[in-house]
């Protein structure tokens, strides 16, 4: 199980550095794909039907609300667990397919976890050594000493985990999962165990990180926002599907569904019927995009969408929140009674019951046929 | 190495069949193509070896015991089955108003001598059943010291003046039960009086309940799940005795097995009660399992504050001294003041004899070696269980955890026809390999009661294995295994390292009971081969109790650790990992 991680070639070993002698050449950038992932939880589907690929350097996040199966096709990724049904290829090996399974420890995936799952009878550097058995020890040593340097970690390194923080610790998990260079890095909420303040110095921190080495990683979170910031990629999961793939622009502002485009915003859902290309709502008439079908359908407005337009519809003032940089109002549709929200700045004094007329970009509206009626 | 090849399962195999769309497999599908593990074979192994004494017994007793049965049934079995019922309602009361009693008054109020008793109230748990009903027996044998130093107070010069009730009935039988049986349900209650949040009872409290209100109406309730499961542990201990019963001359089932085996020499019938009395087990077995199903719910209370305890006044705090010092008196002090004194004054007059000594060897010698089998093959079931968790491996493990729930007496039994079949079977192996036979080579080498012991006492091992598993978070596993330790690297390297106090405990608590335990070890024990518990019933049925008290004296104080183990659980639990780290600095990561 060992010569998986010892380079094949027999080039002259003198003349490399000691990470060349000892661990895969360029192992990092490592080809994901996985292919109609399946898998249960007893009568439940947690993953359905999956498929999912990850280029070399590219950190991709699953997205999801907590359920979704996200964490679940990391575990199958790692192979800590083995799906029913599909293939999982990485760097061009199938490591999980109808016939083969690979055990996790001959895969080389990284795995950092949201309670970092550092051992607690090692001290930090003997965590980061690990993975690191296949070699003599001083160059395990040296190569943890060298992880621990990248994460600003290395005085810690005799020191055990629980008296570290726990940003320290989160950094401790990440040096150990990069240590035996994996081909690819797998993060279950990685940053989700830190306070606020924290979290974006580390985030920001780790993902540097992975960049500068140009590591392949999949990232697992629930915060649409942190997805946004660190992926080039987003798959955004709904039970045990991936409901839409593409990056953070594409899945912002083209959601595929009402369902994408309610996880990343609030929005003001308005019913709404598409006639021979138009649609026609209470907050006025909008070009229908193509190949929408006639019949009922909803309109999609974010709350930034909706501005103070002398030409616009007329609604009615009901209340404000001051929220700092603009207020959100809560306003009503006269004619259905609708409460909508929109975030405004300068809106000036309003009182209760008080007429507004505001308009909204057609480029801004989102259409989508109505889920409820099929 | 083979299993390093082996494809890791699903943490949580799924239970459900094929269910159409996205099933693509059926149940038998799933599990060939899994594939089984090499552990999941071991514990199927542990599981079945445990298991054959049971079916040994009913193989024996669909045997049938010739005509015997007709005369169990009308003239032994009736008896039997009355008094066992009247010991086990008399325990059960016994021990659950002691044990609750005092949990409560050591939780909830604070008295002189308070601290000291909440641990001296466990020290009963040292004592066997078989011990304290000699000690008593010479105790309060008419010319013994108890009955003679009333009369000489009473100014009586002969026994014939002061008939005292005989100790050697059902009721004393009850009572001595029920002074060294209360630990069991004193410790379950007590950590469940612990847990209760003060909120409770100060709403009960505000809501106009009275001391004896707020026990009755709160606490007991909350504490119900840990009465019974405590109650049943205590019951089978005295399902399990033989020793006391007989000297007290109380007829139970499990007497009567020994006698229809021993005495009758009819194996049939010895079965059949057997089976008989597996049933009155399986009673107990089922009321504790259904008491732990509330467990979850009552646990819910944990979060919030604990409850501070009252002070008592003087006299209500005397009264609360003495009545939890009663059973610590009745249960321990006497019985081990006499002991004491029995073995000082043997010891003066004889110094230490060399029989003692290779007794505490022997016994020593076969507990040792039970322990090392127990934990080996406990740890065997609970990492399966932890590397991949499914209903099969779950049963597996709680299919090899009954043996504890089997008397002594019937396990014995059980495993006499399948471990005799085996001694044959290499008697004959040896005797084509090497050309001489084996003989019963089981049975005289103490196999036979090393396997007996590791049958019941594993229980023990898979328990405290299990709970030192739980406390490792699954994370930690897939983390090891993705930085390329394979499932033995793992155990290794990881879970050894963390689990190594529970092993110590649970390796403890199994070498103690080896010791202690006596109906098996009396009947499959080798020819001439003396333990300390068999020393002291070889005494006692000589009717000299107190040239057993040395034997008897190291026995309870082997019991003592792991009382003591008990005691200081609490406290040692929490820093488990952190003490982990430090001793292991120096050994891993080479």
């Amino acid at each position: 199980m060992r010569a998986s991680f010892l380079r094949s070639s027999t080039a002259d070993t003198a003349v490399l550095p000691d990470e060349e002698r000892w661990l895969p050449r360029g192992r990092c950038a490592g080809f994901l794909v996985i292919e109609n992932v399946r898998h249960h939880y007893g009568a439940l589907p947690a993953i359905d039907n999956v498929s999912l690929t990850v280029a070399p350097g590219e950190i991709v996040c699953l997205l999801g609300a907590s359920g979704c199966g996200k964490s679940t096709l990391l575990r199958l990724i790692a192979g800590v667990e083995r799906p029913e049904q599909g293939r999982i290829l990485l760097d061009g090996r199938e490591v999980c397919g109808s016939a083969s399974f690979v055990p996790p420890e001959q895969r080389g995936v990284g795995l950092v976890f949201q309670d970092y799952a550092l051992f607690p009878h090692l001290s930090v550097a003997e965590n980061v050594m690990f993975g690191l058995r296949h070699m003599p020890k001083e160059h395990a040593r040296a190569l943890a000493m060298r992880a621990l340097t990248r994460v600003s970690l290395a005085r810690y390194a005799d020191d055990y985990p629980h008296m570290l923080s726990g940003g320290e610790q989160q950094r401790v998990a990440l040096a150990r999962a990069l240590a035996p260079r994996p081909s690819v890095i797998l993060m279950d909420e990685p940053f989700s165990n830190l306070d606020q303040r924290l979290r974006e110095t580390i985030r920001e921190q780790t993902i540097a990180l992975l960049r500068d080495e140009g590591i392949s990683a999949v990232v697992v979170t629930h915060d649409p926002e942190e997805a946004m910031q660190i992926a080039d990629s987003i798959a955004l999961m709904h039970a045990g599907r991936i409901v839409q793939t593409g990056t953070p622009e594409q899945l912002y502002n083209h959601p595929a569904s009402l369902f994408v485009a309610r996880f990343f915003c609030d929005v003001n859902e308005v019913e709404a019927v598409c006639r021979n290309g138009q649609i026609d709502s209470s907050l006025g008439r909008f070009p229908a995009p193509l190949a929408m079908p006639d019949g009922p359908c909803v309109l999609c407005i974010r709350p930034q969408a909706i501005a103070s337009d002398r030409d616009g519809v007329p609604v009615e003032f009901v209340s404000r929140q001051f929220l700092g940089h603009d207020d959100r109002l809560r306003l009503r549709i006269p004619g259905t009674g609708q409460i909508i929200h929109a975030r405004m700045s300068d809106v000036g004094p309003l009182k209760t019951g008080q007429v507004l007329s505001v308009g909204i970009a057609p480029e801004s509206v989102m259409v989508f046929a109505d889920e409820a009626k099929g | 190495m083979s299993l390093d090849q082996r494809p890791s399962q699903p943490a949580e195999w799924p239970i459900h069949p094929s269910r159409g769309i996205g099933a693509p497999f059926g149940f038998v599908g799933r599990f060939m193509r899994g594939g089984f593990s090499g552990w999941t074979v071991a514990s199927a192994v542990i599981a079945c070896v445990v298991m054959m004494p049971l079916l040994a017994l009913l193989v024996l007793g669909l045997g049938g015991s010739g005509d015997l049965w007709p005369h169990l049934m009308a003239y032994v079995l009736p008896e039997a089955i009355g008094t066992t019922l009247l010991l086990l309602v008399g325990v059960g009361l016994m021990v659950t108003t002691i044990g609750t009693l005092t949990a409560w008054l050591v939780t909830a109020y604070d008295f002189a001598g308070r601290r000291w008793l909440e641990w001296a109230l466990l020290l009963p748990l040292a004592m066997p059943t078989y011990i304290i009903a000699y000690s008593y027996l010479d105790l309060l044998h008419p010319i013994g010291p108890l009955q003679s130093g009333l009369r000489h107070l009473l100014g009586l010069s002969s026994p014939r003046d002061l008939l005292l009730p005989d100790i050697r009935s059902l009721g004393g039988c009850v009572l001595l039960f029920g002074f060294v049986l209360y630990p069991y349900v004193y410790i379950a209650t007590r950590a469940m009086f612990h847990m209760q949040v003060a909120s409770l009872v100060e709403v009960a409290h505000t809501l106009g309940a009275g001391r004896l209100g707020v026990f009755f109406r709160v606490a007991l309730p909350l504490a119900r799940p840990a009465i019974a499961v405590g109650a049943s542990l205590a019951l089978m201990e005295a399902v399990n005795d033989v020793g006391a019963s007989e000297f007290l001359g109380v007829r139970t089932i499990t007497l009567s097995i020994y006698t229809t085996w021993i005495n009758r020499s009819n194996l049939g019938g010895a079965a059949q009660i057997a089976l008989l009395m597996l049933l009155v087990i399986m009673v107990l077995v089922g009321v504790e399992r259904y008491a732990r199903r509330h467990q979850r719910y009552v646990g819910n209370a944990r979060q919030g504050r604990r409850l501070s305890r009252q002070n008592l006044s003087p006299l209500a705090g005397f009264m609360a001294f003495a009545a939890c010092a009663m059973p610590v008196v009745a249960g321990f002090v006497l019985p081990v003041a006499y002991l004491v004194v029995e073995a000082v004054t043997r010891l003066r007059l004889f110094g230490l004899s060399d029989d003692i000594i290779s007794q505490t060897l022997h016994s020593v010698g076969v507990a040792a070696l039970a322990t090392v089998i127990a934990l080996v093959l406990g740890l065997v079931l609970t990492f399966t269980v932890r590397q991949n968790s499914n209903p099969l491996t779950r049963l597996l493990q709680r299919l090899a955890s009954f043996g504890y729930a089997v008397p002594g007496t019937v396990l014995a039994l059980g495993l006499l026809s399948p471990l005799a079949g085996l001694d044959h079977g290499l008697d004959a192996l040896s005797l084509a390999l090497l050309g001489h036979g084996s003989g019963l080579f089981l049975f005289a080498s103490g196999g036979a009661l090393v396997t007996a012991y590791v049958v019941r006492f594993l229980t023990m091992s898979v328990g405290g294995l299990e709970t030192g598993f739980q406390r490792i978070p699954p994370s930690l596993d897939q983390a090891g295994r993705t930085l390329g330790a394979n499932p033995l690297g793992l155990l290794w390297r990881v879970h050894l390292p963390l689990i190594r106090p529970a092993v110590l405990s649970a390796g403890l608590l199994v070498f103690v009971d080896c010791m202690k335990e006596l109906p098996a070890t009396l009947l499959l024990r080798p020819l001439n081969f003396e333990t300390l518990a068999t020393h002291v019933y070889g005494e006692a049925s000589r009717g000299t109790y107190e040239d057993g008290s040395i034997a008897a004296l190291a026995i309870v104080l082997f019991g003592l650790v792991p009382v003591m183990l008990i005691a200081g659980f609490g406290k040692n639990s929490q820093t488990m990992p952190q003490s982990a780290a430090k001793t292991d600095r120096t050994e891993t990561g080479s």
